[in-house]
C-alpha cells in the first residue's frame, strides 16, 4: 500500500497528468478511426516515451492503451465499425441504439462502463498479479483451444434465431484464417500459389473491409440522407448512470470475465468482451432486447474490454511473458528503460512498477473526464449527410488498409472481406462470427496442433483432455452455451407464436 | 406435403450456400497434402462448413415462408455493382496514380453519383464546386491524420 501511495506521488504532477491527458486525447481519436489500432499508437509513441522517462513514459503508453481500446466503441456504436477487435459485441447492440436515435446514450454507456471495468482491472492487476501470473501458467494449449471454442460458441450463440448461420460464418473466418503459415509447424498452406497469401488474410484490413467497407457501401445504399436521426438528449448521462447502477451485477460479472480472460496469455479482449455479452444476455430478464438495442449489451462489452487492458499486463509484469501485441509493446519500452519484466521487477523496480500501476487509475479518471467531451464531438459524426460520409469512410478504409499494412495487398484483402461482408449483409448472414473466427483461428489451430502433440505420449487424444480440468470445464461450457442457445432459441420461437395466437385472438 | 412445398425455388443464399461447400472441398483437398498431426485442424474445419452449409440448406426449405430469414432476397443492383467496381478502379489508382489526384477524383465522383436516386434532399441544392471543395477538404484532413500526425506511409506512385 505504502509503495502504491509512493507510485502516485511520483506521477502526480503536472507535467506527467499534461502526458497523459494528450495520450488520452490521442488514444480515443485512433481506437475511434478505423484501421488504426491501439498496438500502432502505442508503437508510434514508443521514441517520444523513451524521451520521457521510465515513470512519465510509461504512463503515457498505459493511457493510450487504456483509452485507445475505450475509443474502439466509438465507431462501433456510430458507424456499426469496431475500432478494435474487441469492440465487436458493442456494435451488435450499440447500432441499433444509433438507429433509434439513442447514440448518446450507448456512447456515454461505453465510455462509463469502460472506465469502471477499467479500474477494476487495474485493481486486480495490483492485488493479486503475483498470484494470478502463477495460475496463467496452468493454461496449456488443450485449455486454450478449449477457450476458444468457448468463444466460437459463444458468438455463435449470440446469433439470434440463426444459429447455424452463426456457426457457418464463424467457420469461414476459421478457414480464411487458415491461409498462409501453420502457426505450429510454419508450412506454408492454402495459397493456392498465390505469393502475397504466405502472410495470410491480415487480421486489421480484414476487420476493415467486414465491417467498415461493407457498412460503408450499405450506408451508400440506405434511404434517406443521414445515416440514423441524432438529438442531443437532455439529461442523458443521469439517465445513463442509473442504467449503469441498475445493471451492477452485469457490470460486476463483465469485469471480472474481463480480468480473468485477460491475464491469460494470447487470449485477448476479443474473447473477453464476447464471453461477457453472451452472459449479460444470458442472464437477463429479458434476452430477446439484446442485439436489438440493449444498453446492457453496450455496458457488458465494454467493461470486459476495458478490465482486460490492466490484466492483461499481469502475465508481462509477473513472468515476463507478454499477453498480447500490446503487452508486448509496453514490455519492449520496459525493457528500453533498463528494467527486466518478470518476477524481478518488483525486488529491483518496484517503485516504476507501482507508479505504473497507479496511473493506470489515473488513466481510467482522466479518461471519464475527456471521455465526456469526447463523446460530444463524436456524436456529431452522424449530422454529416450519408453522401459525404460513405466515400470518405471508404476512402480512410483505404487509406487505413494500407496504413496497417504498409502494402497495397492489404487493400485488396481490405477490398475482398468488404465485398464478402456486404454480400453476407445482403443474405442475412452474421458478420460478427466471422470476424471471431478469424481472430480466435490461429489461437485455436496452435492449441489443437500442441495438444495434438502432447497427446502423442498419451493413450488418446480424449483421455488426454478428460486428465486436466480446466480444459474439461472449458469443453464442457462450450457444450452447455450452444445447447442453452439452442434451448432460449426454441423457447422464444414458442413465445411469439403463443404471443401471435392471443393477437389473433 | 401439398404440391406448393414440393418445388424446388433457387435463391442467392443457396447459391452461397453450395459455394463456400465448395470451397471448403477445395481447402480439403489441399489438408490431405499436409503432414500429420497438423492437417487434423483444417479437416475439422473444413467438415464443419460442409455440414454446416448442408444443414443451412436444409434448413432453408424446411423454415417456413412468413419467416423473416425467407424474406432475405436480396435486389442486387447496377449501382451496388458500380460502386463496387468504382472502389476497385480507386485502389489500383491509388498505387499508380497517387494519393490525392485519385481520392480527389473518387470523392468527387461518388458524391455526383450519390445525387441519382435522392428526391428532394439538400445534397441537390448542391453545386459541383462544392463538391470538390468537400472532396478536397476529406483528403487533406485523412493525408493530415495519417501522414502528418501520425507518420504513417501512403502508396508511393507517380503522383504525388
Amino acid at each position: 500500500m505504502q509503495e502504491l501511495l509512493s507510485g502516485f506521488t511520483d506521477i502526480l504532477n503536472f507535467q506527467t497528468l499534461l502526458v497523459m491527458c494528450l495520450a488520452i486525447t490521442g488514444g480515443i481519436v485512433v481506437g475511434t478511426l478505423p484501421g488504426l489500432s491501439s498496438v500502432m499508437a502505442i508503437s508510434l509513441m514508443l521514441p517520444i516515451a523513451y524521451g520521457f522517462g521510465p515513470v512519465v513514459g510509461l504512463s503515457m503508453l498505459g493511457a493510450i492503451y487504456t483509452a485507445a481500446l475505450y475509443g474502439g466503441a466509438n465507431s462501433a456504436i456510430l458507424l456499426n465499425t469496431p475500432g478494435t477487435p474487441s469492440s465487436l459485441p458493442t456494435a451488435f447492440d450499440g447500432f441499433p441504439l444509433t438507429k433509434q436515435g439513442k447514440a448518446d446514450r450507448a456512447l456515454y454507456g461505453a465510455l462509463f462502463a469502460s472506465v469502471i471495468g477499467g479500474l477494476f482491472g487495474t485493481i486486480v492487476l495490483i492485488v493479486a498479479f503475483e498470484p494470478l501470473a502463477n495460475l496463467s501458467l496452468k493454461f496449456g494449449p488443450p485449455e486454450f483451444f478449449g477457450l476458444s471454442c468457448l468463444g466460437l460458441c459463444a458468438v455463435a450463440a449470440i446469433s439470434e434465431g440463426q444459429i447455424l448461420r452463426g456457426l457457418l460464418s464463424a467457420c469461414i473466418g476459421l478457414m480464411l484464417s487458415m491461409i498462409g503459415q501453420d502457426p505450429v509447424s510454419g508450412d506454408v498452406r492454402f495459397t493456392f500459389g498465390i505469393y502475397p497469401l504466405i502472410s495470410g488474410v491480415e487480421i486489421i484490413p480484414a476487420l476493415l473491409g467486414l465491417f467498415s467497407l461493407s457498412q460503408a457501401m450499405n450506408i451508400l445504399e440506405m434511404k434517406g440522407s443521414h445515416i440514423a436521426p441524432y438529438k442531443a438528449e437532455p439529461g442523458v448521462i443521469k439517465l445513463v448512470a442509473r442504467k449503469i447502477s441498475a445493471a451492477w451485477s452485469t457490470l460486476l460479472r463483465s469485469s471480472i470475465i474481463g480480468s480473468i480472460v485477460g491475464i491469460l496469455p494470447g487470449a485477448g479482449g476479443a474473447i473477453a468482451s464476447i464471453i461477457s455479452y453472451n452472459e449479460a444476455r444470458r442472464t437477463a430478464k429479458d434476452p430477446s432486447q439484446f442485439g436489438k438495442g440493449a444498453i446492457e449489451g453496450v455496458i457488458a462489452s465494454e467493461s470486459a474490454n476495458n478490465a482486460q487492458v490492466s490484466s492483461s499486463l499481469v502475465p508481462m509484469m509477473g513472468l515476463g511473458i507478454p499477453g498480447n501485441v500490446n503487452a508486448a509493446v509496453i514490455m519492449g519500452a520496459l525493457m528500453s528503460f533498463g528494467i527486466q519484466p518478470g518476477m524481478g521487477l518488483l525486488s529491483n523496480s518496484s517503485d516504476i512498477a507501482y507508479a505504473f500501476m497507479a496511473s493506470l487509475i489515473v488513466a481510467n479518471i482522466l479518461l471519464l473526464g475527456i471521455g465526456i467531451y469526447m463523446v460530444k464531438l463524436t456524436a456529431r459524426v452522424l449530422l454529416i449527410p450519408k453522401a459525404y460520409l460513405g466515400p470518405s469512410v471508404i476512402a480512410l478504409c483505404i487509406v487505413g488498409a494500407y496504413a496497417a499494412s504498409y502494402d497495397i495487398y492489404g487493400v485488396w484483402v481490405m477490398f475482398g472481406m468488404g465485398v464478402l461482408g456486404f454480400s453476407m449483409l445482403k443474405l442475412k448472414i452474421p458478420i460478427g462470427p466471422m470476424a471471431l473466427g478469424l481472430v480466435l483461428g490461429p489461437i485455436a489451430e496452435k492449441g489443437l496442433g500442441q495438444s495434438l502433440q502432447m497427446a502423442e505420449s498419451e493413450t488418446s487424444l480424449i483421455h488426454f483432455v478428460m486428465s486436466r480440468p480446466i480444459s474439461l470445464g472449458l469443453f464442457a461450457l462450450c457444450i452447455f452455451t450452444l445447447f442453452g442457445a439452442i434451448y432460449v432459441e426454441r423457447k422464444t420461437r414458442q413465445a411469439k407464436a403463443f404471443g401471435k395466437g392471443i393477437n389473433n385472438d | 406435403m401439398t404440391k406448393s412445398q414440393l418445388v424446388i425455388r433457387f435463391s442467392v443464399i443457396d447459391l452461397f450456400l453450395v459455394l463456400v461447400a465448395g470451397v471448403a472441398l477445395v481447402f480439403w483437398q489441399e489438408a490431405n497434402g499436409l503432414i500429420k498431426p497438423f492437417d487434423a485442424y483444417p479437416k475439422l474445419v473444413c467438415a464443419s462448413i460442409f455440414a454446416l452449409s448442408f444443414a443451412c440448406l436444409i434448413h432453408q426449405r424446411l423454415i417456413r415462408p412468413d419467416s423473416k430469414v425467407r424474406k432475405s432476397k436480396t435486389k442486387i443492383q447496377i449501382r451496388t455493382w458500380s460502386m463496387i467496381a468504382g472502389i476497385a478502379v480507386y485502389i489500383v489508382c491509388i498505387s499508380t496514380i497517387g494519393y490525392f489526384v485519385s481520392t480527389f477524383v473518387y470523392l468527387v465522383a461518388m458524391l455526383q453519383i450519390g445525387r441519382f436516386g435522392i428526391d428532394k434532399e439538400f445534397l441537390e441544392t448542391k453545386t459541383l464546386l462544392w463538391d470538390s471543395l468537400v472532396a478536397g477538404a476529406v483528403s487533406v484532413v485523412i493525408a493530415i491524420v495519417f501522414k502528418l500526425s501520425l507518420n504513417l506511409v501512403f502508396p508511393s506512385a507517380w503522383l504525388f
